[in-house]
Order: structure tokens, then sequence, then C-alpha cells
């Protein structure tokens, strides 16, 4: 209890400037949030690409096979 | 590959146990007295209840997320991403303090200061470079950082023994006096939405916010538990051995550095402690202070880049980030991770210290908030359900203290 009482008794202090900036980055959160969940739908940010854990790999290097937890059931 | 690190890499490195550096603002808005009251109490009410919840979290869940599995756990997905964003925008802001706080004691030493322009491109420049070599690998980094832990102490060892013979008692008990500072300064720190009153003559905001970002972010250290070979052995050992580092590092040096001195609560700025090396000690112990903060800040910039790129990594991998932040470089760190911290880290450093500061705590403050609540939310579902919302620092303590080997 004594920290989480300490820690909102820290963040009630804060300036102005960190209430604004504390809004602005949930503001950039929120938005990508909801950019995130409209790209699952349309699959731009959902395709599933964790196996390409190597970013000086060419395509040819990745496996295609299906992955057993992909979203869609298609082609990761 | 996994990579295997160790309880001594993972206490200095997870922990940024990199001395008492940036400690002097506690001094300057709260006076000798409460800095040191400040230093003893408070690792007792932040540090220790979260060490012990990352000891045993961390173990339970050695995943490369820390704390948002936790969090993901109790509250599901999207209270974990918010968990994770806050955690992670605090941590990058935070990175942004170390090159300029090193600028800072090289200044001291030096005697004269850079600002506007010149002094963003020099902060920015380095912080190019740490990113850079972050990049090139987290092995590097951890094995290393074992060796700067010890260097960053050495003056502070140095300053302990040759100043404890000129320590006077009486010099602890400096009570604050507000009127010392330049009223601007003083009125700047009690304005904001919740004015707080300076009673006692502290200045709570900035003075609690120093003590908070001094004594906090064991819970990053989670952020490696997915790396950590044997974490139900190796995190407890790391957590309570951190514990004790954290806490004699800062108060011995201040004990000495205060009660050595006659200095002023208004001469504590940033970098005063290699002044007051050189006072106390001589040039020599100053320009060694400089040295290990300049290799200090370095640690601790690679310590919190790569904790926030392998949380990055761990949240893409759990889906909740687009997946191009799992990516790795063929050194095996996070690429997208490293660059997004390093962009974040160039804005903020447009912004001064007690600023950086206070940002980063408020959004680290929700995050550390959501993984105390998901920790007793833990405890009830897969726990013994002895812990309750009153008692939990208690009984963690209780409860965890068998993983230290008491």
């Amino acid at each position: 209890m004594p920290p989480v009482v300490m820690t909102m008794l820290l963040m009630a202090m804060a300036s102005t400037t960190t209430f604004i900036f504390f809004i602005a980055v949930l503001a950039f959160g929120a938005f990508a949030h909801f950019m995130r969940k409209e790209g699952k739908k349309t699959d731009i940010f959902g395709s599933n690409l964790s196996r390409a854990t190597c970013d000086t790999c060419s395509l040819d290097d990745l496996s295609l096979e299906p992955e057993g937890n992909s979203s869609n059931g298609e082609l990761a | 590959m996994k990579q295997i690190l160790t309880n001594h890499p993972l206490h200095s490195n997870g922990l940024g146990q990199g001395g008492p550096f940036g400690c002097e603002s506690a001094v300057r808005y709260g006076g000798t007295f409460y800095a040191l009251l400040g230093f003893v109490v408070l690792p007792f009410v932040w540090s220790v209840p979260e060490a012990l919840v990352t000891a045993e979290l961390g173990s339970a869940y050695p995943e490369p997320a820390g704390g948002v599995v936790w969090v993901e756990k109790a509250f599901g997905e999207t209270a974990a991403a918010l968990a994770g964003y806050m955690t992670w925008v605090g941590g990058v802001v935070d990175n942004a303090i170390y090159p300029a706080l090193f600028l800072d004691y090289v200044h001291s030493i030096l005697g004269f200061n850079t600002v506007g322009t010149t002094r963003y491109l020099i902060v920015a420049a380095i912080s190019i470079v740490l990113s850079t070599v972050n990049y090139m690998g987290l092995q590097i980094v951890g094995s290393v950082l074992v060796l700067v832990c010890i260097f960053s102490m050495s003056p502070f060892i140095l300053l302990s023994l040759f100043g404890s013979f000129k320590i006077d008692p009486s010099r602890w008990m400096q009570m604050p006096d507000p009127s010392l500072l330049p009223p601007a300064e003083v009125e700047e720190y009690t304005s904001g939405l919740l004015r707080f009153p300076n009673f006692g003559g502290v200045i709570w905001r900035p003075f609690l916010n120093n003590l908070f970002w001094n004594l906090n972010a064991f819970d990053s250290a989670a952020n490696f538990a997915g790396e950590v070979h044997e974490p139900g052995r190796v995190f407890p050992k790391a957590m309570f051995i951190s514990l004790l580092m954290v806490f004699f590092s800062y108060i011995i040096p201040m004990l000495v550095a205060t009660g050595a001195t006659n200095s002023s609560q208004a001469d504590w700025t940033e970098g005063y402690l290699a002044t007051i090396s050189s006072q106390v000690v001589g040039n020599w112990l100053g320009g060694w202070t400089v040295l290990a903060s300049g290799v200090s800040n370095v640690a601790l910039y690679e310590a919190e880049m790569s904790s926030d790129s392998f949380q990055l990594l761990g949240m893409a991998q759990r889906g909740m980030i687009p997946d191009i932040f799992a990516r790795r470089s063929r050194f095996s760190t996070p690429t997208y991770g490293i660059i997004v911290g390093t962009i974040v880290v160039l804005i903020m450093n447009t912004a001064d210290f007690s600023a950086i500061v206070e940002m980063l705590n408020f959004t680290y403050g929700i995050s550390l908030l959501m993984e105390f609540a998901a920790f007793v939310k833990l405890r009830r579902t897969h726990g013994n359900g002895e812990c309750g919302l009153f008692s939990f620092s208690i009984l963690s303590l209780s409860n965890s203290s068998h993983q230290f080997g008491f």
C-alpha cells in the first residue's frame, strides 16, 4: 500500500507541462491502438511476421509454411 | 539463439546500478537532512516492494515482455498494452537523461557550460553513438556492465574513504531553506494543476521526483526474464543484491559528500558530486568522478535501451504491437525497437533534466501501479489467496523472503 499511495501522490504533483505530455502520449497510444485494430481487420498490420527474426535475411530465406497459430489461417 | 545472462550482469544491467550520479536535486530541493532521510526511508517504500514483486513474477513468467506479461495475465491484453506502452515511454524518456547528465559532469569539472544548439548537437551525437553500440549486441553490453558497475562506484569508494575523516555530523542536520534558491525556480516548482505548498521548506515536487527516479526501475530487469538461464534461481538473488547495492551506493557517498563539505543546498546542481570530490580529496578524484560518470551514464543508457527494445520485442511477439518490432538484427538485437527508442531520445533531449525526470516518472508511475495491481490479482487467483491490497507489501516481503534464502 505505501508504494501505491506514494506513487499516486507523486503523480498528483505533476506540472501542467507533464499533464499535457501525458495526454499527448495517451492520445498517440489510443490512435496507434485504433490503427492496430483496424489493421487487423484488413490484415495490413495483422500479418504474422514474427518468424521474420532476421532483418538481413531475404524473403527467400523465410519459410512460407502455414503457422499453427496464424490468426487468419492463411500463409503468414 | 537465446543469450544467457547470469545474475551478475542482471543486477547491474537490469537495475541501472551506476552510482549516485544525478542525486544532486534531492539535496537542492530538500536540503541535506531530508535528502539523507529520503534515501534511507524511501527504498523501503518503493524499491523493496518493487524488487520483491519483480523477483516473484519475473521467476513465474520468464518472458521478454516483463511486467506487460503480468498485467496481461491479470487484466487482459488491452490493459497489458497500456502498461507496456507506459513503461516503454518512461524508459525511452529516461534515456534522454544520461547523455545530458554526463555533459553536466564534464561542465562541472571544466567550469564552463554549453547551451542551446551546441549542447543539443553534442548530446544527440552521444545518443546516436550509444544506440549504435546497443544495436551491436546485448551480450557485449551485459558482460561489460559488471566492470562498469565497479568502475562507476570507484570514485565514491575513494571519496568515502578519504572524506570520512573530514565529516562533521552536524552538517547532516542542515534543514532546507528555499530562500537560498532563485525565486523563479521555486515558483516554477510550486505551480501546476495541483499546487503543493513547500511545507517544511522542502520543494516537494522535484525532491520526490528525484528520489523516485533514483530508487526505481527494478521491474525493468523483468524484461530480460526470457533471456535468463534459471530465472527462479537468478532473479531473487539478483534483486536482493541489487537492493543492497542501490541502498549503500547512494547513502554512503551522500553521507560523506554532505558531511565533509560546507556546501549550501543551492550549490547542488547536476554534476556537483564531481566538484565535491575535488574539494574533499583533490582535483584528480574530481576528474576520475567525471570519467566514472561518463562510464556510468553510458552503461545506464545501454541497459535502458536494451530493456526498452526487448520489451517491444516481447509485446510484438504477443501480438500487441506490429510484428515488425519482433525482428532481430544479425546481432540478435531488436532492430526497430532501438531505432524508435533513439528517435524519442533525440526529441526529448530538448527538455531539461527535472522536466524529463517528472515526465518519465508520471508515465512510469502508471505502469508501476498496474504492475502492483496485477501482482495482487495474480496472488489472489494463482497464489495462496492471502494477499490483500492493504497488506501486499508486507506479505510479499514475507512470502518472497524464502527466495532470498532467509
